[in-house]
């Protein structure tokens, strides 16, 4: 087991425990902070590929060609995704706190499964 | 492009301008315009009718209709020869006296330009039936003037019984347009050739089997005989005096039963070649005969003056089926020609007589015309004697060319057919004298007013008597004329002589007329006793049968109505419906609107989305190495 394998179980640890909570918990502040859950343990995944792949061509016999060098792109790939899915997280953060500060006003309260008037 | 063409553009000029611009034209210029329009085309087929005689026959293509492999002859041409320019000005010229005798006729309808444009789409139809050079375009003439027919017996479409005689016409004359291109197949693959100077060639004839001339030929028999109304498919033709007279008038007198003779007489060299073709021959003079004798028998049963008269008609095309059973193609059309100037002024006598009378047209109830409308009473005189056979009336030349070209010494058969034709005048001149007898001289049985006819309607019938008197004067110069219409064809004996044979058929006629005389003068309506009327009526017996044969196909479809449809109909989009609504209801609970059950939705198929992808991922690069 290389080292990265460690970071790799941490974010499919950190991604199950966020998507337990957004299924068990009825807080939409705590189902919130378990997409945010989420979402780091996927940049920490693509962290740690991005670092996993920039190590490939070196660790690699010079006889073993990788066949599909070309597909799986630079370095530097994952980092960047890393950098975007933050942007991504932090606009969702800021509409969706203001879709629940919106909900609170109006109902005085934020119960999941109690906002069910647009049900079949 | 030859004046021939003429003939057929401007009735079908004619039929479009009625349709189109009856409203601007007004009642009086549409008709005027219909009837210029075929004296026009009159004109143009006598133009055809001297130059075929001074310069011989000749074919005027315009087009090439389609082009088939294999098969040669689809165009548009007209075929000029002593036929077809005979035929087209007896068709046009008749058909401008019934024009002209309609404006006066129906000036009290409403549908003024309808009739009139579909009374020259019946001519121009007829026109193109004649003049076509090939099987092919005689097929759409033979479709259209089955159409024309079908909205002229409908006309008064407020009337029920119109409109399903109207209906009984068409289906009964789509069976003729069936076994007709059925004719068609036979002969443009087997001879390759529509056209008839090319496939009725005796090259042609003898590359053809027997086979293929028999099929060949009752293929354009049975045509024949649902478009002249032969036996057994002639039930259409009374029911069709439902229309209104003239109409009557031009499809018994020029332009529709006239047809099938036509074909005949065209295709005649078919049935003239080999065993087959004389087979087909046999059949087509016996039945011709049973038609002309059996019809007779119904019209000597019937109390309506234009039933009476579509009943001879019937027997007259028996006539002619006859002669060109036995080979007599020259008096066959002779009497064709004749037959159609007669019976128009018969028919547009009657109609006189029944616009007279306001619509009545049972002769029990008519009676004492003869002294009111003198006029009208010769011409149907005139019309009457021609019919029965009497000289010097064109009738007498032309039926007696017919059975003159009969009669065979030492021939069983062909005396026997005679026989039937004798018989057959005299019940004709039987009907016809009681007819004439009960609406003209009879006491008077009707207080009415009589509704009497203005000029317009009494000069076509001047025309055509003098027509009648005047060919029947110059009949025994004409005998010997009409016998070259058909010099291609084998052409029956002459017989010069002035012997027994004519004298027999013109005494039959007499004891016909005599008998009717007597028995009928006092107002007496029939001399057949009611229990022989069914008897009499044998032909009508069909109509019997062929509703019988209608019905089990009626109860099937009220069976499907009643059982099969509301199954499909109702209970199978019932089904649909309901299936519909409980897939929706299911999957509508999915939509619970519980916002972590669409998490653990999310969750779970992106999860499973996820495998998937892994899974074609790994296959591939198992593939890849």
């Amino acid at each position: 087991m290389t080292d990265g394998m460690i970071t790799l179980f941490l974010s499919a640890a950190l991604f199950a425990i966020g998507s337990i909570g957004v299924a068990i918990r009825r807080n939409p502040l705590i189902m919130f902070m378990c997409i945010e859950l989420m979402l780091n343990s996927a940049n920490l995944a693509l962290a740690t590929f991005s670092r996993y792949y920039a190590r490939i061509p070196e660790t690699l016999p010079d006889s073993i060609e990788l066949v599909a060098s070309k597909d799986l792109g630079s370095a530097s790939d994952g980092s960047i995704f890393v950098f975007l899915v933050m942007t991504i997280a932090a606009a969702e953060a800021v509409v969706g706190l203001a879709i629940i500060i919106a909900i609170f006003r109006t109902r005085k309260q934020v119960d999941a499964d109690e906002l069910a008037e647009l049900k079949g | 492009m030859d004046f021939i063409w003429l003939v057929l553009a401007l009735p079908l000029l004619g039929s479009l301008l009625c349709s189109t611009h009856y409203r601007a034209l007004g009642k009086a210029a549409t008709g005027m315009l219909a009837s210029l329009a075929i004296l026009g085309a009159f004109g143009a087929a006598a133009a055809t009718w001297f130059r075929v005689h001074a310069a011989g026959s000749y074919t005027s293509q315009l087009a090439t209709w389609l082009h088939i492999p294999g098969v040669s002859g689809v165009d548009v041409a007209a075929l000029a020869d002593p036929l077809s320019a005979t035929m087209l000005c007896t068709v046009t010229g008749v058909a401008f006296l019934i024009h002209c005798f309609s404006m006066g006729y129906m000036s009290d309808e409403e549908d003024y330009g309808r009739f009139f444009a579909s009374l020259n789409l019946f001519v121009a139809t007829m026109v193109l039936l004649v003049m076509a050079n090939n099987l092919a375009l005689l097929l759409v003439g033979w479709g259209g003037v089955g159409y024309a027919s079908y909205s002229l017996i409908g006309f008064y479409r407020q009337k029920p019984s119109a409109v399903s005689a109207a209906r009984k016409a068409f289906l009964i004359n789509v069976v003729g347009d069936v076994a007709m291109m059925f004719a068609i197949f036979i002969i443009g693959s087997r001879v390759g050739s529509l056209e008839f100077t090319s496939f009725l060639g005796p090259a042609s004839l003898d590359r053809m089997s027997g086979e293929t001339i028999l099929a060949a030929g009752v293929c354009l028999m049975i045509a024949a005989y649902a478009k002249s109304a032969q036996l057994p498919l002639h039930t259409w033709l009374p029911d069709a005096m439902e229309g209104p007279t003239p109409v009557s008038a031009l499809i018994h007198a020029a332009t529709m039963v006239t047809a099938g003779v036509y074909l005949m007489v065209r295709c005649a060299p078919l049935f003239g070649h080999g065993p087959e073709g004389a087979d087909l021959m046999v059949i087509m003079a016996r039945l011709g005969a049973i038609t002309a004798l059996v019809a007779a028998l119904c019209a000597v049963a019937q109390n309506d003056l234009k039933r009476i008269l579509a009943y001879s008609t019937m027997s007259q095309l028996g006539y002619m089926f006859m002669a060109a059973g036995v080979g007599a193609y020259g008096a066959a059309i002779f009497h064709l020609v004749s037959h159609a100037f007669f019976k128009a002024l018969l028919f547009l006598t009657a109609g006189v007589v029944i616009h007279a009378l306001h619509g009545e047209q049972d002769i029990r109830k008519m009676g004492g015309l003869g002294k009111k409308m003198p006029g009208v009473q010769l011409a149907f005189l005139i019309g009457a004697l021609a019919l029965a056979g009497i000289p010097p009336l064109v009738g007498f030349w032309s039926k007696e060319a017919i059975l003159l070209g009969t009669f065979q010494d030492g021939n069983m058969e062909r005396q026997l057919l005679w026989g039937v034709g004798i018989l057959t005048a005299l019940l004709t001149a039987y009907y016809t004298g009681r007819a004439y007898v009960l609406t003209f001289w009879a006491p008077a049985r009707h207080e009415s007013e009589l509704h009497l006819p203005g000029s317009s309607m009494t000069w076509p019938l001047a025309v055509l008597s003098m027509a009648s008197v005047a060919a029947g004067l110059a009949g025994h110069e004409l005998v010997s004329e009409v016998q070259s219409l058909a010099t291609h064809l084998p052409v029956a004996e002459t017989h010069e002589t002035f012997g027994a044979l004519q004298i027999t058929a013109i005494l039959a006629g007499l004891i016909g007329l005599g008998v009717a005389y007597s028995s009928h003068k006092t107002g007496r309506a029939s001399l057949v006793p009611d229990s022989a009327v069914p008897v009499l009526l044998g032909c009508e017996s069909i109509d019997s049968l062929s509703k019988g044969a209608a019905g089990s196909f009626r109860s099937f479809a009220d069976m499907v109505a009643v059982k099969v449809d509301p199954v499909i109909s109702q209970q199978a989009p019932d089904l649909i419906q309901r299936s519909l609504y409980g897939t929706s209801s299911l999957l509508c609970q999915l939509q619970g609107g519980s916002l972590r059950l669409y998490a653990v939705a999310v969750l779970a198929s992106s999860t499973l989305l996820a495998l998937f992808v892994y899974g074609l991922f790994s296959l591939s690069i198992g593939a890849g190495q």
